[in-house]
């Protein structure tokens, strides 16, 4: 597998806050990555290194391209979603597919024509007159349209409602993913990505967490639903955390056989909201 | 033949970003002027139809039949002279008004998509910082006023029509009164190069009101006055000068153009442009390679700044 991004004690700061501490990462093509922390987290700053739209402190390498000071180049090969209401209000759909054809070399403009006659969005209408819905159609089918290496998406559905948001990952991995692409995301809605994602990174003030492939952690991590007289022996087995709600207590482990556990009680997979809720209040304690 | 130059075909960046600036300034670009155009035939067409009218050139008011009167008892070279003058006269309306569509067009320039948070759409295309702010200058002091003369062409053609049609039926010829005696051509030339040096005199002022348009939190227009006005104030306190107003006064204003020092400001009614050949002569003097150079930093300035200013 070929590494496509690599931080190398990437920082950042404004003023005397820290906004990304020494950061280390690799990122591998083909993933699918969720980026997840909480508000003021670091994440957009991540993101935004990567997109070399600021300067940052430390070694960050983009599929070989330096972000901040060959940004013009790399840009070719990278598309972005920063927020859907991104496309300038005075521009005409048709308009907006001339400039992405006009200024991306490996724009195609027939598949984004196909993507959006698929929608009810008009192409002689102005971005200010579309819908919530439509604008993020348009601003799909030109990113999808473009042959790029990279994807990145940062919090591409808010605001949207559940329809449009089930819409747009379903078209996401239908139209844009293959093995060759990359695509990182962050989203609030931990729980409506979580089954695309092939790997997650969470990020806490700055600091890199965790960062693992959904397949180890749902080997890694189990949530355990004991018979009520196993609790204590599921104490005993020392859980990352424990939570009682309706009577039932629930066990976090981390690092446990799924046999050992299953002999007290129910195992599941845990959830990235659950992983995450863990993940920063474990720091926090 | 426009419809291939307004359309895009393929990867043309540049191309691309100017289309995109008249896109998003078609109002600055070409409603001003057509509108301006537009009344002023209205008023026209009003004035004489209804009114027989009375036009006012300098102070003094003249139906066009004395006009025409006057006009063809001139000799042949006085008489081109001035339908030359007075044609180039008319354009002054349009051109005032081309001349707010610049200043206003430079100061929302990239302060607008910071607004709207659409600088993020353009900031994931591969178009560099340069070519954007390039597209955005070449908009103001290029495109916006040679649409313009354009529109002032055809205002004048409209003049002399106009005129052609108050001969008939009197013992004026149409031809050697009004048509043979313009030189159309010269007339644009003329009005490029007056547009093309007034720009590159007042660049270094648009410049600065890009930058300050680039610094912006809100109304671009006050970040471009008021430290203007604060450095003018403390120059005048403690140097007793007044060299920072005239600087962009004089440039903005088209003092080098027009053989009034206060510009455009201070004669209104009586555009009397310097002769061509000494407009371009001006081009000689250190001034005007300072203001280029003043430009030039300023704007590469600009060009950091957007780098930088992701949100």
């Amino acid at each position: 597998m070929t590494n496509i991004i690599t931080a190398h004690n990437l920082s950042k700061s404004y003023g005397s806050f820290q906004a990304l501490k020494n950061v280390n990462m690799t990122i591998q093509k083909g993933q699918i990555v969720g980026i997840i922390g909480a508000n003021g987290a670091g994440k957009t700053t991540l993101l935004n290194s990567i997109l070399g739209l600021g300067a940052y402190d430390g070694d960050l390498d983009v599929l070989g391209f330096d972000p901040y000071s060959q940004r013009d180049e790399m840009m070719k090969e990278i598309c972005f979603i920063s927020d859907v209401a991104t496309l300038p209000k005075w521009i005409k759909v048709s308009e907006a597919i001339d400039f992405v054809e006009g200024v991306h070399p490996s724009f195609n403009r027939q598949k984004a024509l196909d993507f959006l006659a698929g929608t009810s969005v008009p192409l002689d209408k102005k971005v200010r007159q579309l819908s919530k819905g439509m604008v993020v159609q348009v601003h799909l089918a030109l990113i999808m349209s473009i042959d790029a290496k990279i994807l990145v998406l940062d919090e591409p559905t808010l605001g949207l409602d559940i329809i449009y948001r089930k819409k747009f990952y379903h078209q996401l991995l239908e139209d844009f993913f293959d093995e060759d692409r990359t695509i990182l995301i962050t989203t609030h809605q931990v729980d409506e990505i979580e089954n695309i994602l092939s790997q997650v990174v969470f990020i806490r003030d700055g600091e890199l967490v965790l960062t693992a492939d959904m397949e180890d952690i749902s080997n890694q991590w189990m949530v355990l639903n004991p018979a009520p007289e196993n609790n204590d022996a599921a104490r005993a087995l020392s859980p990352v955390s424990e939570q009682s709600l309706l009577g039932r207590t629930s066990f976090i482990f981390n690092g446990r056989s799924r046999a050992e556990l299953a002999e007290l009680g129910e195992v599941s997979r845990i959830s990235l909201s659950d992983l995450f809720v863990t993940l920063m209040e474990g720091a926090s304690s | 033949m426009l419809a291939s130059i307004v359309k895009i075909n393929g990867y043309n960046p540049f191309k691309a970003l100017m289309l995109r600036e008249y896109w998003e300034n078609r109002r600055a670009i070409f409603m001003t002027p057509l509108i301006i155009t537009g009344l002023s035939m209205v008023l026209i067409m009003i004035s004489m139809g209804l009114f027989g009218a009375a036009i006012h050139v300098d102070g003094n008011s003249f139906t066009l039949g004395e006009i025409i009167d006057k006009m063809s008892a001139q000799d042949a070279e006085e008489l081109s002279r001035n339908i030359n003058h007075l044609l180039l006269a008319s354009s002054v309306p349009i051109m005032i008004g081309v001349w707010f569509c610049m200043v206003f067009t430079a100061l929302g320039s990239l302060y607008d998509e910071r607004k709207d948070s659409s600088i993020l759409f353009w900031k994931s295309m591969p178009v560099s910082d340069f070519q954007t702010i390039l597209s955005k200058i070449l908009t103001v002091t290029v495109v916006i006023p040679v649409v313009a003369i354009c529109f002032t062409l055809i205002f004048q053609v409209f003049l002399l029509i106009v005129g052609s049609f108050y001969t008939i039926g009197t013992d004026y010829s149409a031809w050697n009164l009004l048509w043979a005696s313009t030189n159309m051509p010269m007339l644009v030339i003329n009005e490029i190069i007056y547009m093309a040096m007034f720009s590159l005199w007042a660049l270094p002022v648009f410049a600065w009101f890009m930058l300050a348009s680039v610094i912006a939190k809100r109304t671009p227009l006050l970040v471009a006055t008021i430290p203007v006005a604060l450095l003018a104030l403390v120059e005048g306190l403690f140097f007793h000068s007044e060299y920072l107003i005239r600087f962009i006064g004089m440039r903005l204003m088209g003092a080098h153009i027009l053989k009034n020092e206060g510009g455009f400001g201070s004669s209104f009614s009586s555009f009397d442009p310097s002769s061509t050949m000494d407009i371009i002569r001006s081009a000689g003097d250190p001034a005007f390679w300072i203001g280029l150079s003043i430009a030039a930093a300023l704007f590469y300035g600009a060009i950091l700044l957007r780098k930088r200013s992701s949100l």
